[in-house]
């Protein structure tokens, strides 16, 4: 299946920030990475549809999720893009096989058995299957985190969106999980955003980078482009 | 540091201890000694023979069933508009959520004389209400309306402190998995917060039961039809004191219990904090 493509041009005002960026990207993953403040989770939220923005588009593929010029902004639960938030936000009350087939049951004409099958195969697919029954609080960063994937993944998103998703990790786990999750975002072929304040994060995961600052993309590029001629004190800093 | 300064900090720390304690167990012997007293003045055979009493039965009866309603109607329709509010951000919403609470705060008699104004036989809407000649006040009813009155508001501040210690990104996240809004009301908000809302419909329900002013002036104090339990021990002050000692004994037993229902609920509840340090737990290769 070809990745479909995910365009987003857009300007909107975040409390004092005024951001605007325009992005394309289709399978393998895009780093977003920039100062504190500098937007990068209100871009995800935009894309998201959490947040508004005042003017511009976002494409996915040949659906448009947002168009002000046509006054079309498809609602959160209808854009079909995956999400994990730094905090992975499992649902606390629920087991590990409950959080995937809560999603599931989100989807409209899945029979039971449909839900059942399918939850059995994301939870092996992330290696989660001796795990099913436990309660997500019990688990440890890196099983929160498969968990959260496996959740996202479970409905079939037709994109990616990661916050911080090695943030919550030590030195140690970040490194292994680091290894995991670069190899399995370059399998998905699905157009992925992961965002990052992280410069190791951000050269193995990214295969092209953004970067934002102050709500504006400064530079854009693979890692040796930016180490090559850094647009700004930060870039500089950031790739040495 | 020298032996003496250290000595000199050790007995400045033992003089604030002993001074703040001091003005604090004031008002915790305060406290506690009317609920003592009440206890100490009471014999067993004093209790059962207030017990006894033709006002007891009544009155209790009527409070179990009046507060049950209240509570239900409280929670049934509190539990939608807490998660309005919690969830709205604009200027209504404050004015609203103000508005829910000034019950709270002012007093009960008033709380009276505003509900006979409104919902009274000569109040604003009386000739919209009542065409019949009928009305609301004076009836069991009416003291229902009093309890919602003045108890919903409590109920309802919790449930909207509760409804927003949700974390956003676990309604965002649901949201994203194609989770219509009321199924992320129903599945992921109800759920979490339901540990706030049971507090808070227990400390609602204890403000009902323990409601009196507004109750003696919309409703009256008709034995079987409106006199709740407070008003029950109103009216056996002037008859019976062991009366009044008995169902005294009945409510604090009830209220204590209610207290520790909520103090329960409460400690069950997942609070942000612990939920943030959980989502730091030891990544598995510390294990």
């Amino acid at each position: 299946m070809v990745p479909p493509l995910l365009h987003a041009r857009v300007t909107g005002r975040i409390g004092t920030l005024a951001l605007g960026f325009e992005l394309e990207l289709s399978a393998g993953p895009l780093a977003v990475v920039g100062p504190n403040g500098a937007g990068k989770t209100s871009l995800l939220l935009m894309l998201l549809g959490v947040l508004e923005p005042e003017s511009g588009s976002i494409e996915l593929g040949e659906r448009v999720l947002f168009d002000s010029a046509r006054g079309v902004n498809v609602p959160v639960e209808g854009r079909e893009l995956g999400y994990v938030p730094q905090d992975y936000a499992l649902f606390p009350q629920l087991s590990v096989r409950g959080n995937i087939e809560f999603a599931l049951r989100c989807r409209a004409g899945l029979t039971p058995q449909d839900v059942e099958q399918r939850t059995a195969q994301v939870l092996a697919e992330l290696k989660l299957t001796a795990l099913a029954e436990r309660r997500v609080t019990a688990l440890s960063g890196g099983e929160k985190q498969r968990v959260a994937l496996a959740r996202a993944l479970s409905v079939r998103p037709r994109a990616l969106l990661l916050d911080e998703p090695l943030a919550a990790f030590d030195v140690t786990a970040r490194r292994q999980t680091r290894a995991f999750l670069a190899e399995y975002l370059s399998k998905l072929a699905l157009p992925t955003i992961v965002v990052t304040h992280d410069a190791a994060d951000a050269r193995a995961l990214g295969a092209r980078l953004l970067v934002l600052e102050a709500g504006r993309i400064v530079q854009t590029g693979s890692w040796s482009e930016l180490q090559a001629n850094p647009a700004s004190a930060f870039v500089a800093e950031f790739v040495r | 540091m020298t032996s003496r300064l250290a000595q000199r900090l050790v007995r400045r720390q033992r003089l604030q201890r002993a001074v703040l304690g001091g003005l604090g167990g004031l008002l915790l012997v305060f406290l506690a000694l009317p609920v003592l007293g009440l206890l100490a003045g009471t014999s067993w055979a004093d209790f059962c023979a207030g017990l006894a009493h033709p006002l007891v039965w009544p009155a209790l009866r009527l409070s179990l069933l009046t507060t049950l309603v209240s509570l239900v109607v409280t929670v049934v329709l509190g539990t939608p508009l807490s998660w309005t509010l919690a969830q709205a951000e604009r200027r209504w919403a404050r004015a609203a959520e103000t508005l829910v609470q000034l019950p709270i705060v002012i007093p009960p008699a008033v709380a009276g004389i505003a509900l006979l104004l409104a919902f009274g036989r000569r109040g604003i809407f009386a000739g919209w209400l009542y065409p019949a000649g009928w009305s609301v006040t004076f009836t069991t009813a009416a003291v229902v309306l009093a309890q919602i009155f003045v108890s919903a508001p409590f109920f309802v501040q919790a449930a909207v402190s509760a409804f927003r210690r949700i974390e956003p990104n676990l309604l965002i996240v649901a949201r994203t998995l194609g989770a219509s809004p009321w199924r992320v009301f129903l599945r992921v908000a109800l759920p979490l917060a339901s540990p706030g809302l049971a507090a808070g419909a227990i400390l609602s329900w204890a403000r009902a039961l323990g409601e009196f002013g507004a109750t003696l002036m919309f409703a009256g104090n008709l034995e079987g039809r409106t006199q709740t339990l407070p008003l029950a021990i109103y009216t056996a002050l002037e008859a019976d004191l062991r009366v009044a000692q008995s169902l005294s004994i009945v409510l604090i037993v009830v209220a204590v219990v209610l207290l520790l229902g909520v103090r329960a609920a409460l400690g069950a509840a997942p609070s942000r904090a612990a939920a943030a340090s959980r989502a730091v737990a030891p990544p598995s290769g510390a294990r």
